[in-house]
Order: structure tokens, then sequence, then C-alpha cells
């Protein structure tokens, strides 16, 4: 009898659970739990606090609440930029204190990895070696971002807008399969709104007093540039490292992200008083006040707030003088050269000499990308500048559109998928869709997101807990004894690329 | 201490019939009743005392008989035993070469037998058949296709193919072959082939001076048509195979395909004013399309019309009352039928030239007919209708007048007309249709007009909004002539105001689409 009502998990949905774990590591946090769930079990900011003692003797920090207080000889360091892990020493150490925390048993549990779809060869290699040389997971898998993104929504082919905290990045994904020599991108995301916000209080003369140093507030209400907040400040005996106070900035802005900033769908509707101007006549319906830890209220017109929020679209109209620090470079598209993975081909093995190529294409491209630049700001806005005007939202997925083969277009034209947290700015995606409705009259525009908060914040998690779960899946884990038997080099050329 | 032969007695229930249900019963449940007389000693007084209420009538299933010592947790343990439980156990995946072992949770205990059986998810491993070649194929058969491809690009676009299982846009998004030197200059093909790699590196400058970077058609046609000669040469029994699947290779022509794809191109990238000429032709097209239809219909109608109706059946069944009205009803269905066919195809708006020819004529009779009856209105100048006029006197009432005039009047009506004043014809509550009545007695109030239930609701609330409720009171003739109307103005209100509406927001969008372009 028990051998016959004997079978494996529910197989309404293909899933047979093998208890793998999921780690998704974004520029802004990163997130673990078992797949199968539908979010994770643990998200933790992508950052880490790191503690010399007396000896010189170094100490991480990982928990949240740790690193927004302040501790003498701490610094917060960055695990990620740009998506891709930089500091592998911290990103292990970070992973493997959540999987302690989760009861993690690396010989019988596989570890799937999501990764952006410019990760380097040398970062696969890395993970390859560190996953099953280093911590011993039975078996391992790496599998893009976008893809797990598609997966989420329950598409297979869909054109992936992914808005996240360093990048945005739009991918056209077909059967599950990235098209990753079509990937682009710019760093106009969740950043680049922060430091806008930066700018904009420094033009207030605002001073961003971070949690851990005020003792008590009064509440006050900032009228003009002598408006002085009235608080206590909590005296440290020690000096604390300025990376600690970028770090808990990075909440205050959050914060005035998630509850100040909207996109509007006319630009008209933005009309910013002059800053200096005398500001007496403001309708002050019009403002949000957003309280600083320290008890400060900065006021927000609506105007201000979209022209911030809409500076996604168009990142060379942004409030006061036109220049956010950081972003001076005007950035056309093109991620996979800036961030420089461009040369890190995968195809080694087959040809060693697959740079001969490169530079023709390159230079094919170029002209290829000014072309559909001219043509898209030509559409958009009329003034024929090229190049040196700096590439929007709208523009990046119409760019993408134009590129793909025509077969494919009309496709992924009717399943743009738009997640990421900073795609959470409310008529955001209105917007994108009423652009590229007028810049695609012929085409059937439509865009989806989820409306769940939390499935939007970590899509990218929730697709790798899916794939990681189905019972298809489980062929295609590298195991350790693959790893030895062919090597990481062919792996990540056959399977990783 | 009551017994139950006291309740008995107070039911009256006779002594006899009581025994005699006793022996049945007896004998029925002997094994029981030794049971429960061993069981009965433990039973306690208060206990005893419920048993003798029970009589005996004993139950007739001994609940606990099956487990007559088991506790009720006992029994649950029990439970447990015989239900399957979940195990976490270990499985290798038969798609694997590596014999990984992973772990999942199945139903049942840990049965040795299990683990034999393949992984379920196996049969979904599958591949395509793509066929395979070896440089001596290539040099003896293949070469000779496409000439600007060698062996070993061939061979890697058979290994992207297979990888990708065909997905095109994959295939050419990670297409990077870089070709030696040798597929270049093909003189020098036999010399130093072992370390052409490595001369090739010094050339590099040459190289990229020949190689052009594949399109898809390109991928697409070499594979087909390599495919095909292969499949071509694999004769088994002098037979090829796949022959359909060959015939469907060789179909494909790259030219073609470049030519579609240019096409398709163009359709995407059409100008919106573009796109609106030809959404308005296409809908002139179909009204033209809808406008012959109806002329056909009506062509139809009028030959059936024309033909001579049957009358092969006796004429005694329409003699009585019951008869007659039956084949009214009949004939009226028929006509209803018929009414709701030839209303189908919705009468296209269009300007005047596009009308078709039947409504054309229609429109001229009805002239006719209306400048004909303002003559004979005029010769008239009958008492009858200066009588009318002179009641209701303002222009609408004239133009019914006419209307009525139209049509031939019933001489009940004349000779009515003639008797009564109109006055007098209102007290009396005389009234004469225009149009058909349904046959039978019915309210008036059920005449009333109803929309289409959107437009009703809509009606509905705004009578509301008015105060008038949707039951008259008092359904007088002209209360519910005036009531018909209101409702009619409503109708067209709101439907005027859909329509405003739905053309604001059509401008807007234009304008908006006018700014941003
Ligand atoms: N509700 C919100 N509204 C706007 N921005 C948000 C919101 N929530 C988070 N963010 C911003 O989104 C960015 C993080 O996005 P995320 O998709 O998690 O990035 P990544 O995938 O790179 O880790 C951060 O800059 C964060 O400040």
């Amino acid at each position: 009898m028990a051998s016959s009502s004997s079978t494996a998990a529910p197989q309404v949905y293909g899933a047979d659970e093998v208890n793998a774990v999921v780690l998704d590591p974004g520029s802004f946090s990163t997130s673990v739990g078992y797949a199968g769930y539908d979010c994770p079990s643990m998200v933790f900011p992508s950052h880490y606090g790191e503690v010399v003692d007396g000896k010189g003797e170094k100490k991480r920090l990982f928990n949240d609440s740790f690193l927004h207080t302040s501790r003498e000889n701490m610094k917060i360091k960055p695990i990620l930029k740009n998506n891709i892990i930089i500091d592998w020493d911290g990103a292990v150490d970070q992973y493997n204190y959540m999987f302690k925390q989760m009861g993690v048993n690396p010989e019988d549990q596989p570890l799937m990895l999501t990764e952006s779809t410019m990760n380097s060869y040398k970062n696969k290699e890395k993970a390859l070696e560190v996953f099953l040389e280093q911590e011993n997971y039975c078996a391992f898998y790496a599998v893009k971002q976008p893809t797990c993104v598609a997966f989420a929504h329950g598409k297979a082919t869909c054109l992936v807008v992914d808005i996240g905290h360093d990048l945005i990045t739009v991918t056209p994904v077909v059967d599950g399969f990235c098209l990753r020599n079509q990937v682009i991108g710019t760093n106009y995301a969740g950043a680049f709104l922060d430091q806008q916000l930066k700018q904009f209080l420094e033009d207030k003369n605002i001073d961003i007093v971070p949690q851990y140093r005020v003792k008590s507030k009064n509440t006050m209400y900032w009228e003009n540039k002598e408006s002085k907040p009235q608080f206590e400040t909590k005296h440290y005996d020690y000096k604390i490292d300025n990376s600690v106070d970028e770090f808990s900035k990075l909440r205050v802005f959050q914060e005035m992200k998630e509850t100040v900033l909207s996109c509007s769908l006319d630009d008209q509707a933005e009309k910013v008083p002059d800053a200096d101007k005398d500001k007496m006549d403001v309708d002050y319906d019009e403002q949000r006040y957003f309280e600083l830890p320290n008890g400060l209220n900065v006021p927000f017109t609506d105007a201000e707030a979209n022209k911030i929020a809409n500076s996604l679209f168009r990142p060379s109209d942004v409030l006061g003088n036109g220049i956010v620090k950081g972003w001076e470079e005007p950035h056309i598209g093109n991620i996979i050269e800036t961030i420089g993975t461009a040369d890190d081909k995968s195809s080694k093995l087959y040809v060693p000499l697959r740079r001969t190529k490169r530079p023709e294409e390159e230079e094919k491209e170029k002209d290829k990308d000014s072309n559909v630049d001219a043509k898209a700001s030509n559409g958009a806005d009329g003034s024929g500048k090229v190049k040196s005007e700096p590439c929007g939202l709208t523009k990046l997925v119409q760019t993408v559109l134009e590129r793909i083969d025509i077969d494919w277009k009309p496709q992924l034209a009717n399943n743009i998928i738009v997640t990421g947290s900073t795609s959470l700015i409310p008529e955001l995606n209105k917007r994108l869709y009423e652009e590229l409705s007028i810049l695609n009259p012929s085409m059937k525009i439509r865009i989806q997101s989820v409306g769940n908060t939390v499935e939007r914040k970590y899509s990218t998690w929730i697709g790798g807990s899916i794939l990681a779960s189905l019972g298809t899946f489980h062929q295609l884990w590298v195991s350790q004894a693959e790893y030895k038997e062919i090597g990481a080099d062919r792996l990540i050329v056959n399977r990783f690329r | 201490m009551s017994m139950a032969s006291d309740i008995l007695d107070v039911l009256n229930v006779n002594k006899e019939t009581r025994n005699e249900h006793q022996q049945k019963k007896k004998k029925k449940h002997i094994i029981h009743f030794e049971e429960s007389a061993n069981k009965r000693k433990k039973i306690g007084a208060m206990n005893r005392e419920l048993a003798n209420l029970m009589g005996p009538n004993l139950a007739p299933i001994n609940i606990t008989h099956h487990q007559p010592n088991k506790k009720f947790k006992d029994r649950l343990t029990d439970l447990q035993t015989i239900q399957p439980s979940w195990t976490s156990t270990p499985f290798t995946n038969g798609s694997r070469s590596d014999g990984l072992q992973l772990k999942h949770w199945v139903k049942g205990k840990l049965d040795l037998l299990e683990s034999k059986k393949p992984y379920i998810y196996e049969k979904y491993n599958t591949s395509l058949d793509i066929p395979d070649f070896t440089e001596d194929d290539y040099k003896k058969l293949l070469k000779d296709i496409n000439p600007d491809w060698s062996y070993k690009e061939t061979k890697y676009l058979f290994d992207m193919a297979k990888r990708y299982d065909l997905r095109w846009a994959v295939i050419i998004d990670s297409y990077e072959y870089v070709p030696d030197e040798d597929e270049i200059t093909v003189k020098k093909e036999d010399q130093n082939k072992v370390d052409d790699k490595e001369k090739s590196k010094d050339d590099e400058k040459k190289e990229t001076k020949t190689y052009t970077p594949r399109t898809v058609e390109d991928l697409k046609d070499q594979l087909y048509k390599v495919s095909s000669k292969l499949l071509n040469s694999k004769k088994e029994d002098g037979v090829v195979k796949d022959v359909a699947l060959i015939k469907a290779l060789d179909s494909f022509d790259k030219n073609k395909e470049i030519e579609r794809k240019k096409y398709l191109n163009r359709l995407l990238h059409r100008a919106p004013t573009e796109i609106a000429e030809e959404e308005s032709l296409v809908i002139e097209a179909r009204k033209f399309e809808l406008a012959a239809k109806k002329m056909l219909m009506e062509r139809a109608q009028l030959l059936q019309l024309l033909d001579s109706p049957q009358s092969s059946a006796p004429i005694l069944q329409f003699l009585t009352s019951s008869g007659l009205t039956q084949l009214y009803n009949t004939l009226m269905t028929v006509d209803k039928s018929k009414k709701r066919k030839t209303e189908a195809p919705v009468a296209p708006q269009l300007g005047p030239n596009a009308i078709p020819y039947t409504q054309q004529l229609a429109k001229q009779q009805a002239v006719q007919q209306q400048a004909q009856a303002h003559k004979q209105q005029q010769q008239q100048g009958g008492s009858a209708a200066a009588g009318a006029n002179g009641h209701h006197g303002d222009k609408k009432s004239q133009k019914q007048q006419q209307h009525q005039q139209q049509k031939p009047q019933s001489e009940i009506l004349k000779l009515l007309q003639s008797r009564l004043t109109p006055e007098e014809m209102e007290v009396y509550g005389i009234k004469f249709h225009e149009d058909k009545v349904q046959a039978g007695v019915y309210l008036r109030s059920q005449k009333i007009v109803t929309f289409k239930p959107a437009v009703q609701s809509k009606v509905v609330e705004i009578l509301n909004e008015l105060g008038i409720s949707m039951r008259l009171t008092m359904p007088t003739g002209a209360v519910c002539g005036k009531f018909d109307k209101l409702m009619h103005r409503i109708a067209s209100l709101v439907d005027l105001k859909k329509q405003t509406d739905k053309i604001e927001a059509e401008v807007t969008l234009m304008k908006r689409q006018k700014g941003m372009l």
C-alpha cells in the first residue's frame, strides 16, 4: 500500500522541492531564502560593517540594526557595485552568516545564485570556486536575474526593465534566455535619485543628520535657508567614519523616495518656481513635508517631487543647475561597455582570437547607437542632439525594441515587465506606457508589473525560488563532481554564459 | 429506581408486543448480549440507571466492538502508523551523468524500491534531433553549399543550434565565431594545419578585413541547407527518409526571408497618420460590404414576396375564431422573424453617395408621398383636419396630423370623426393608433418604452433625480404619452453625453500626440 501511494510532492505545478537555497545579491539589498517560498526569508543590505579592534583584527558585522548604529572603528563597505560582487570576502562572510541563521546544510542543499547578465568571467569563476569548493555545496547554479524576473511573472518571452539602485537595465528574454548582447542600461536609477535629493537638500542649506546622532528633537518646519533644526546631538567619544553616515543616509533617502516622489505624465506639471526667489506665493496645498531624523520638516512641492522622479525619463533635465554630481558624463545606454565586461566574452575556449572581431563590431554598434539615438531623440523632442544626450528610461526601452529582431519585436513590446524597487514610484509605469505608445503607434504596448510591493521588490528572488523548485530544473544543477570533471572554464562557456 | 418497564407502562405499550420484540432481538443479538452482560458488572450506579432505562432495546450496533480495549488516544496513534508519512528521500536524476544525489520529500515510508524508479521529471529532458556530420562528410558533401562557410564554423553553428534548441534569437545573440586564418585565405589551406591557431594570432589584422559578421538569415540558410543535404545522403535501403522534412528545409529562401523582414519592418514603422488612413479605409470597405450584403438580402426578400403563397391546406380549419387567431399569430411571428433578419446588418452611416440604391429609392418614394399628402391636405382642408388643428394648435401636432393623414384612414375613424368632437373623443377615451397594435388586452403602463439595460439604468437614475417614479400613478393616455416622450429625451441626452465624452477624450489624446511629436 505504501509504495502505491508514494508519489512525489503535488505535481500540479511540476514542483519538486529539494530544499534548495536561493541567493539574490542586489546592489541595494541581498535576499536569501528557501526555494519554493513566496518571499525571501532574509533580506540584508548589500553592505557590511568592518570593525577593527585594538589588535588590528577585523570583524565583520552584517545585521541591519548594527549597521545603523555607530561603533568605534567601524567602516561600512559595499559588497556589490553595479549588481556585480566586488568584495568576495565580505560577500562570503555575509552569506554564511545568513545561511547559518537559516540552518542551511550545504552537503545536501543545492544553492542557486542570481547574477547580472553583465557578470564578468572572473566573477563566475570565483562563484563556482567559492560555493562548490570552499563552501562545499553539493550543487550550484547561477541564473540570470532577468530570467528570474520573467519566471516570476510567468512569461518565457518578455522585455525585462529592472530599475534598481545602481542601474537600470533593459533585457530582452526569449524563451527564458537573456539576449546578453542586446542588454542596455544606464546608471540613472535609485542612486541617481538619491544624489538629486541630496543636492536638493544642500540647496536648501539642510544637513542630513543620521538617526544615531540624534538624542532628542523638536519638530520644526523649514521656511528659508536660515531655518535651523532643533535637536540635541548624541556625542560619541570616538570618530565615526564617513561611510557610516553615508550608509544611514541611504535609509533616509529611501524613505524620502517612498513617500515623496511621484512621476507626472505631463512635463508642464513640473514648472518649478525658482528656488532662489521668494516663495511667498507658493501654494501650500501642493506641498508635502518630509521629516528628517533631526525633526526638520522639508517641504517638497508637487512640482519638485515630479521633477526629481521624472529625471528617470529625462536625466538631462534636473533641478537646480542641471548637474548631478557623479553623473556628469552622459550615459547613452551602452552598459556592457561601461561596466567593463564587454571584452569578457565566453567563447574563449572555442576561438582564442575572439577579440579580433570586437573593434569593428563596436564601431558598428556605435554607429547604430548614434543612429538610433538621433532617431529617438528626434522623435521625442525634436531636437537633433546626438550622443551627448543622456538616455532616459523610455529611450532605453525604445532602443532595445528598435534593435531586436523584427520577429520578436511585437511579442516583446506586448510583454514589457517593469520591476525593481525604484519602479514603485507612482505613475512611473503609466508615463512609460504613454511615451512608448506614442513612439510606437503600430505596436501594441503592454506593461506589466505586479502590484504587490513585496513581489515587485523581490521578483528576482521569487523567480529564482520558482525555478529552483521545479522538478525539471534538477538536471541543470552543477554538481561538485561535474565541476571537478569539466572544470570552471567549460562550465562557464557551456552553461553560464 | 425507575425501570424501562415503568416507562413502557406510562406509554401504554402492550406487554405482549414487548415480549415479542424482545425475543426477536434476543435471537439476533445473542453474542452481544453475552458481551454486554459481562460488561454490565462493571457499570457504576449512575450508569446502571441509564442502562435500565434503555430496557430491552439494545443498540443495534456495538460501537466499540472491534477494539473494545483501546482508548481514544491509542487509536489516534494507531491511525498515525497507518497513514503514510513524508520522508526525505535521496534520488538521482537519470538525465544527469554525474549521479548527483539530492533529497526530496516523498509520501510514504522510505521504500527501497522507490529509489530505483526513474526520476519522474526525467521524461521532460528532450533534445532536438539535429543531424551530425564529420569533417570528411563536410569535405565530400557540404563544402559547395555556401563557399564562404568553413567546416569549423558550420560545426560551431550546429553546436549552437543544438545547445539552444534552434532558438534563433538566442543563437544569433551569442554567436561569437571568429574564423581562423585558413578559412579566409583558401590557398594556404594545406600549410601548417596544426598550429594555425598561433599563426592566425599573428595575422589578426588580415582577418578583420574579410570576415563579415553573420546575420540570422545566413545562419538559418547554412543550417537548413546542410541538414537537408545530410538527410538526403542518409539512405536506408535506397530510400530517403524524412522526405517531408527535407522539402520543408529546402523551401527556406534567404532572400525571401530578408524581404519578409523588410516588409514587416515597414509595417511596424508606419506613421500614425498612415495607420489612421488605413483604418478608415478598412472601415469604408467594411461599410461597402455591408451595404452590398443588405442589398442582396433585400432582393432575396423581394423575390420571396413575389412567390405565390402556398394554399394547399384546406381552408376549413381557419373558419373558426380560434383557428383564425392561430393563423394570425403564426403570420405575426413569421413577419417578426423576417423583420429581425433584415435588420441584422446595421445600415452604415455614410455620405449621401454611398447609400445603396434601394434605400435611395425608398427615400425618393417617401419624399413623393409626403408631397402628395401635403397636396391632399391642402385640397381637403376638411373639417376634421381643421378641428384637430384647432385643438392642438402647435406645429408638432400638425406634423403628427400629417403623418396620420398619410395613411388611408379607416371608415370607422372617418365616421367617428364626423360624429364626435376631439374633446368628446378624449373624454370617452377613444384613440386611434397609427401603428399596428398587439392583439389582445393589455395595460397602458405595460407599453411604456424600455431601453437597453445600460441605458435604462441611466434613465432610471435621472428620473430618480427628477423625483419621478418609474411606476406611473395615473397612467392615462396623455400621461403615458408624455412620459414616453420624456423617457426618449432622457435617453437621447444620455447618449449625447456619452458621445461628447468620447469625442472629448479623443481630442485630448490627439492634442497630446501632436504636442509630443
Ligand atoms: N517604494 C520605493 N519607492 C522608490 N524607490 C524605492 C522604494 N523602495 C526602495 N526604493 C529604492 O530602490 C532601490 C533598490 O532597488 P532594488 O531593486 O532592490 O535594487 P537592486 O536590485 O539593485 O538591489 C534603492 O535605491 C531604494 O532606495
